[in-house]
């Protein structure tokens, strides 16, 4: 039973502050990864770059 | 579970290197029983020490990594810390641990802390290694790391992981032929590994048996047989000085090359250049990186051979190889365990912990929690990770590698999916485990046109 039937995908980043990030989208993960850095780490905001996000992001099953 | 069904089954002996062989479902079935009934309990045993706080539920774990002012690395990383060590465990400690051991005043929590670094020390009392450091130095000494695992050299190094996967493909795997998966297709982090550390092509075989050796080295165990201490000794020491003749290299060239070493060797801490005793535990890291994610590789396979159905799901969808990834990381985690000491007295689940009280976060028992993950004794790999998994751990302990392994499992892995059909066991896999680590041993597949 190979068939599950449609799956949604979605990017997920997990933040070694221990927040998880999710977006639909690459543009999505990448707006809401620098918006987590701003808020919660803004020492590093202006370290990674959008291929260093999508590179951390994992694109996965949606629930 | 009923309550009425935990009560019949055993709960886990942490300590007893036994249990951590017996058949994986077996164990979480142990740990999964305590989970329900007491999940934050104070283990004692005859072997150990002191006794322990055990973590099974993700929250709790997630709270203890989180918190480092709260809970320490310096006082022991393993469960194997916390036990009463043998006079052959002693023996082999350095110098410098049994005179400071030797001393009237040291507390049971220096004590753990002493053997323990005394284990991973190399008889270097400066070896500073990242797992017993704590803020503020432990950030200053992983970013430097993490510097050299940067995501853009990551991002750059997948084209050549892949290159390096079709090379052993070519080599050692034709379809139809029985292959053992660990010895083939699994030595390839190991020699990507070698590669970014900058070792040539020529030597990559040897390097890799030599850091293998020291792996060992550092796993002090009551029962090892002298002559084969003496032997891992010599290896290890030919590694030792291996690292340090290509330390040496990088700094005489000025640390201007692409590698990991050349990175490191350009970075400073503490207003200089890294220390070689810095240094030397990161090269050691990066090695141990191209084993544990061997273990993963062949974790996935092992999955997924006994799977058929969810290995049809791959190969029919091989977009969801990043979810195979995750969930065989949930399911059958490489680090059983990480520890902690309280600093302070500290409520954790309703039980008071007391500074100095050693606490066991059981990784593998979190990832089945059922409060978290639906139907968690199931491998599905459709499951979604909106909850994050601890197979990596959680916190600013969390594997530094992390990155790395799941890059270099995915491109691995897309080249196998690529090349073949599909894949069977042809054979009983072996696992070895102890009470800090888990992984295959051998894993015989047929690869399928």
């Amino acid at each position: 039973m190979s068939s599950v039937g449609d799956l949604d995908f979605h990017y997920v980043l997990s933040c070694p502050c221990g927040e998880t990030l999710t977006a639909p989208s690459e543009d999505g993960i990448v707006e809401a990864s620098f918006a987590h850095l701003r808020e919660k780490h803004p020492e590093l905001a202006d370290k990674y770059e959008r291929e260093h996000i999508l590179m951390m992001a994992r694109r996965l099953v949606r629930p | 579970m009923s309550t009425a069904v935990a009560s019949t089954i055993d709960w886990p002996k942490w300590e007893d290197p036994g249990f951590y062989l017996q058949d994986p479902e077996v164990m979480q079935a142990q740990m999964a029983a305590q989970r329900e009934a007491a999940p934050v309990y104070w283990y004692e045993a005859p072997a150990l020490a002191t006794g322990f706080w055990v973590l099974s539920k993700r929250a709790d774990c997630r709270f203890v990594g989180s918190n480092p002012e709260l809970f320490c690395n310096k006082y022991g990383f393993a469960v194997g810390d916390a036990n009463e060590p043998s006079e052959t465990v002693l023996n082999q400690l350095p110098e410098w641990a049994r005179e400071e051991l030797a001393k009237p005043d040291v507390t049971p929590a220096q004590r753990r802390g002493l053997i323990a670094r005394g284990k991973l020390s190399l008889g270097d009392p400066a070896l500073e290694n990242m797992i017993f450091l704590d803020p503020p130095r432990h950030g200053q000494v992983r970013r430097i790391f993490m510097g050299a695992l940067k995501p853009s050299l990551v991002r750059r190094l997948k084209p050549r992981m892949a290159e390096i996967a079709d090379e052993f493909l070519d080599e050692m795997v034709k379809p139809g032929d029985e292959v053992d998966f660990v010895r083939t297709i699994g030595r390839v982090p190991a020699a990507v590994m070698t590669e970014m550390v900058g070792v040539p092509p020529s030597e990559r075989e040897r390097f890799i048996e030599l850091a293998s050796a020291h792996l060992e080295a550092i796993t002090v165990t009551p029962d090892k047989d002298p002559a084969e201490v003496a032997r891992v000794k010599k290896l290890a020491q030919e590694f030792r000085d291996y690292v340090d003749k290509l330390l040496e290299e990088r700094r005489a060239s000025g640390g201007t090359g692409e590698d990991l070493i050349s990175v490191v060797v350009r970075s400073e801490l503490d207003g200089g250049p890294v220390p070689r005793s810095t240094a030397f535990v990161f090269v050691t890291h990066f090695l141990s990186a191209g084993e544990t994610t061997r273990a993963l590789l062949s974790h996935l396979a092992m999955a997924l051979g006994q799977r058929p159905d969810q290995r049809k799901l791959l190969l029919d969808r091989p977009e969801l190889l990043q979810n195979a990834i995750e969930e065989t990381m949930r399911y059958y985690p490489i680090n059983w365990t990480g520890c902690r000491t309280a600093t302070q007295q500290v409520e954790v689940g309703g039980q008071t912990i007391a500074k100095d009280d050693y606490v066991v976060m059981a990784y593998a028992a979190a990832n089945r929690d059922p409060d978290v993950y639906e139907d968690p004794d199931r491998y599905d790999i459709t499951r979604s990770f909106e909850n994050d998994h601890l197979g990596f751990g959680h916190g600013e302990h969390s594997c530094p590698g992390a990155l790395l392994a799941r890059v270099d499992s995915l491109a691995i892995w897309e080249r196998v999916l690529a090349r073949f059909g599909d894949w069977e066991l042809a054979g009983e896999p072996k696992i070895w485990s102890n009470p800090f680590l888990r992984g295959v041993t051998t894993l015989p597949v047929t690869f399928k046109a």
